[in-house]
């Protein structure tokens, strides 16, 4: 909505408003029998037909249209969330100004008759709905889980009405609430509830058309925080592991310096001065080997389960191709900006097979996340956290999804395997991605991964995603004989037995 | 779509028998909801009686939300929601297992329940045809609408928290509903069941229509 639009609706609210108002309280006369207390019409029926038929209306109705596949758009999941927030606002305010009626009426803030307690429960409901937004998640899992919140909620309001009609019914005499709304009303006081019609719903949708803009804008703030976030968790890992390195005092444990993102100069190089840049790579790597060992011993001795597979971060040696160069690059296809220029990473053979196969498109444009795939294969020495005490995660507890550091130390989370294949979106620290060599349209699996803000990592869990890949695809629907689900129990035993052994 | 829904009820059922957290966590806890309900209203019979039906439904309404986090507890273990998902398995076939599973379950902890309100309350069943009906009835809807809310709060960080919020006030037709339908039962007369019969039949249909179309846009979102 142009803001000129906008704006004029904002003055058209305001006028028919302050009209209302100047109409109810003092153009109108008083009710005979009501005195005063009839001037609570002008407002109160507008601001209930606002809250439970504008308002949950037009959010059930784009919610629904979200789910629809041909409709879907994220403008109807913030239409939505903004019809539903001023919708509750309406709601409590039907609450509030039927009670401060209902006290001189009826003598009580509060009866159990059935327009009120179905009104109250529908607050409750979308309470509800709000809660589950404001639960952080990525935009589209969210639109998704809050439309079909929506559609529930809504389908339960005819039952709520007739179940609360029928409830009271049978408990009680009805109150009928809206005697008051005799059809003989008086002439300017039937145009003054029109106007107060006419306002409130000019308030109504200036607010949702406001509430909409703010959505707006915070996904668009929220994209440049996943920038500015990058770079400072870039900067702190760096510290971090420099920090790391110093406390252990192992030479050999070479470090990656961390890249320096353009203006964001952080501490990272200051690893470097543990790492000589004179190590091989075989050399490195069998000083990680041969650190595993010391580090599976102080993990056994443990007395919980550090490492839910039985594995402790160096237990496998990371293969030769591990470590490249980007000497060995032409000129041109250099990676800038990634990694210091002398330890930057050829393209491996399946990352040339992913290249032949739409190269980068298929790829997360997450940075560093086409490293993360290879992390997948061949994890590097130095990646992640170093002391076993540092991990005190354990992935059981965190829904069982596995989590890594990528070759910039940024934590990822593997959401799932799955979702649209093939292509790359990156909304909110959310990206997808797909293994090396393993193109979608190639039978390979999309990886949904979610940027973490994490220290506290699991490096080593690619071997649960390597076997997860490693299975046979998707079978047909319909084809299985049995589900791939086991007990937790049966997980848990796992771990033991491999420390054991 | 049945043989899917067989399958995972099987499985949930399975899991139930062997670790029996239900019978021993979610049944005692039911048990105590009505020791404690008589607690706060005191000795007196007369009291105990007339407020019977609703405090079984009330019981039974939070063992709904108990049961219904195990259910989901027992996805949540490692990628056990992937493998779910990647069996191949129709979403409505795994919506109609879960919700089976917990209907069964819920109809056993009625079951004891109501053993427990014949013996705490002196509560007498007069029409037994009503109440078994409304039981029924009311446990299909508390079980689809409970395993579509808690399909919804799957994976959570949150879910302790934010299922009972959302999934009581959804649940408050089935308590007036249930609860009128089991006064009624345990009065002489059977006034008003039918209507009472049809909000929960309608209930239960509702939501088992619903959450078979709408769990595998949830599925995919979790």
């Amino acid at each position: 909505m142009k803001p000129v639009v906008l704006r004029s609706i904002g003055v058209a609210a305001i006028v028919t408003t302050a009209a209302t108002i100047w109409l109810g309280l003092w153009v109108t006369p008083p009710d005979k029998v009501q005195g005063d207390l009839v001037r609570l019409v002008y407002i109160h029926p507008p601001i209930a037909w606002c809250a439970l038929y504008l308002a949950f209306g037009l959010a059930a109705l784009s919610s629904l249209l979200y789910l629809w596949r041909r409709t879907r758009s994220m403008f109807w999941d913030r239409l939505a969330a903004s019809a539903v927030e001023v919708g509750v606002v309406f709601n409590a305010l039907t609450l509030v100004t039927g009670s401060i009626w209902g006290r001189p009426t009826w003598g009580v803030w509060w009866t159990w008759d059935a327009r009120l307690t179905s009104t109250a429960l529908l607050l409750v409901l979308f309470l509800g709905y709000m809660a589950l937004r404001r639960v952080p998640a990525e935009p589209e899992v969210r639109a998704k889980r809050c439309a079909v919140a929506a559609l529930f909620a809504f389908v339960d309001v005819p039952i709520v009405h007739f179940s609360v009609v029928w409830w009271q019914t049978l408990h009680q005499g009805a109150t009928v609430l809206n005697a008051n709304l005799s059809p003989t009303i008086h002439g300017s006081m039937a145009w003054t509830l029109l106007l107060g019609f006419v306002a409130i719903t000019l308030a109504f949708i200036w607010m949702v058309a406001v509430r909409y803009r703010i959505e707006v804008l915070r996904d668009e703030i929220g994209e440049e925080e996943l920038e500015v976030s990058l770079a400072e968790r870039r900067a702190e890992s760096g510290t971090v592991e420099a920090g790391f390195a110093s406390a252990e005092a192992t030479p050999t444990m070479a470090l990656q310096p961390r890249p320096e993102p353009a203006g964001h100069p952080g501490p990272t190089v200051v690893s470097r001065a543990t790492s000589t840049p004179a190590t091989s790579s075989r050399s490195r790597c069998s000083s990680s080997t041969s650190s595993a060992s010391s580090y599976a011993g102080a993990a056994l001795s443990a007395p919980s389960p550090t490492w839910p597979h039985g594995a402790t971060p160096f237990s496998r040696a990371p293969p030769r191709t591990a470590r490249r160069d980007n000497a060995r690059r032409p000129p041109g296809r250099r990676r800038a900006g990634t990694r210091a220029p002398e330890q930057t990473a050829a393209p491996s053979a399946p990352d040339r097979r992913l290249r032949r196969f739409g190269g980068r498109r298929s790829v997360s444009p997450l940075r560093g996340a086409r490293e993360f795939t290879q992390l997948l294969r061949h994890r590097r020495p130095g990646a992640g956290p170093e002391t076993p005490a540092r991990h005190v995660d354990d992935p059981a507890r965190r829904n069982g999804r596995p989590r890594f550091r990528d070759p910039n130390g940024l934590g990822c989370e593997l959401l799932g395997v799955g979702g649209q294949p093939g292509r790359p979106r990156r909304e909110r620290g959310f990206a997808t991605g797909t293994l090396p060599g393993q193109h979608p349209r190639r039978g390979g699996r999309a990886l949904r991964l979610r940027l973490v803000d994490d220290l506290l990592v699991q490096p080593d869990h690619g071997e649960a995603l390597r076997r997860l890949h490693r299975e046979p695809p998707r079978p047909r629907p319909g084809r299985q004989r049995h589900c791939a689900m086991t007990s937790p129990g049966d997980r848990r035993s796992r771990p033991a037995k491999r420390v054991g052994a | 779509m049945w043989r899917d829904a067989l399958l995972v009820a099987g499985k949930d059922l399975r899991i139930e028998a062997r670790s029996r957290v239900g019978l021993w966590q979610v049944v005692p806890f039911a048990l105590l909801a009505l020791v404690l309900f008589a607690f706060a209203l005191g000795p007196g019979p007369v009291a105990l009686r007339a407020a019977a039906p609703g405090l079984f439904w009330l019981a039974v309404l939070f063992s709904t939300v108990l049961a219904i986090q195990r259910s989901f507890a027992i996805e949540g273990g490692e990628g056990t929601r992937d493998g779910l998902r990647l069996s191949g398995l129709d979403p409505a076939g795994i919506f109609l297992g879960k919700a089976a599973a917990v209907a069964l379950q819920l109809l056993v902890l009625q079951l004891v329940l109501f053993a427990g309100v014949v013996l705490l309350f002196g509560a007498r069943l007069h029409t037994p045809w009503l109440a078994i009906t409304a039981s029924v009835l009311a446990t299909i809807g508390l079980s689809a609408a409970g395993v579509a809310y808690g399909a919804l709060s799957a994976g959570l960080r949150v879910r302790e928290t934010l299922l009972p919020l959302l999934v009581l006030p959804v649940l408050a037709p089935v308590l007036l509903a249930g609860s009128r339908a089991w006064a009624a039962a345990l009065a002489t007369s059977p006034a008003g069941g039918g209507q009472l019969l049809k909000i929960l039949g309608a209930f239960a249909a509702v939501y088992v229509v619903v959450g078979v179309v709408l769990y595998g846009p949830l599925q995919e979102a979790a």
